[in-house]
């Protein structure tokens, strides 16, 4: 892929992935071929945001690791109320970095 | 390697504050309303002296919660079919039958252990204080 639309779309689209990839992934896009580039524009990323804010206010009733793919874990926090408050408060602070990976683990699969 | 350890700090301060000042059920405290979980404990407590009406009058699906709750924490390391997509489908049909009756026995049948008590829990308080502010 031509290093414009690299660059396009890693300016739109850096809040998605770790920070630390970034460089990486970068590089991977750069050597794409550039047929895969719709593929690659269409997979669905979870905003970072938008599921913090999901976390605190639905972070109890475990929708927040639902919709991280954490099925298991979203029916311990559901059944416990979040391990009675404790998973509840450390998955504010985690989750962000769990949709991160998960969207870099989503993105690796095409690249 | 600093910014984790602030992480680690605010994360337990968080968690020693709620511990020790909401004294009683942390999810009341923060949100007013107890989890889907209310009851589990006293349920069992009722069923293992064989008083099952009072079981299921703490909390209708005491039963099988124990059991989900092993099976979908160890999930991961136990052999790959009981990781199949029935087992997958098993898990959310639960999600769905416990949310279900977590609010059929708030909205419907008013379970006096689940009535919703806005006066002294956290995140209540916090928005009735940002709602008089931007309404005055």
């Amino acid at each position: 892929m031509d290093a414009q639309k690299v660059d396009m779309y890693m300016m739109s689209n850096q809040k998605y992935f770790p920070m630390e990839q970034a460089i990486f992934l970068r590089e991977k896009l750069l050597a794409l071929d550039e047929d895969r580039f719709p593929l690659v524009s269409a997979i669905d990323l979870k905003d970072p945001t938008t599921l913090l804010i999901i976390s605190i206010f639905l972070g109890s009733l475990g929708v927040d690791r639902f919709m991280v793919g954490d099925t298991g874990m979203g029916i311990l926090k559901l059944l416990t109320g979040g391990l009675c408050g404790i998973l509840t408060i450390i998955d504010w602070f985690t989750i962000q970095k769990k949709v991160k990976d998960l969207n870099f683990q989503k993105i690796m699969t095409l690249l | 390697m600093a910014k984790t350890v602030w992480r680690h700090i605010a994360i337990v301060a968080a968690l020693v504050a709620l511990l020790t000042l909401a004294g009683g059920c942390p999810i009341k405290a923060l949100f007013g309303v107890p989890c889907p979980g209310c009851g589990l404990t006293r349920a069992w407590w009722e069923a293992m002296h064989f008083r099952f009406g009072e079981a299921f009058s703490y909390h209708p699906l005491w039963l099988p919660a124990p059991f989900l709750l092993l099976y979908a924490i160890h999930l991961q390391v136990l052999p790959a079919r009981f990781q199949s997509r029935l087992a997958k489908a098993v898990l959310i049909l639960s999600a769905i039958a416990y949310s279900s009756l977590y609010l059929y026995r708030i909205f419907i049948v008013h379970d006096p252990l689940l009535q919703p008590d806005f006066s002294n829990a956290l995140f209540p308080i916090l928005f009735d204080k940002i709602r008089a502010f931007v309404y005055t």
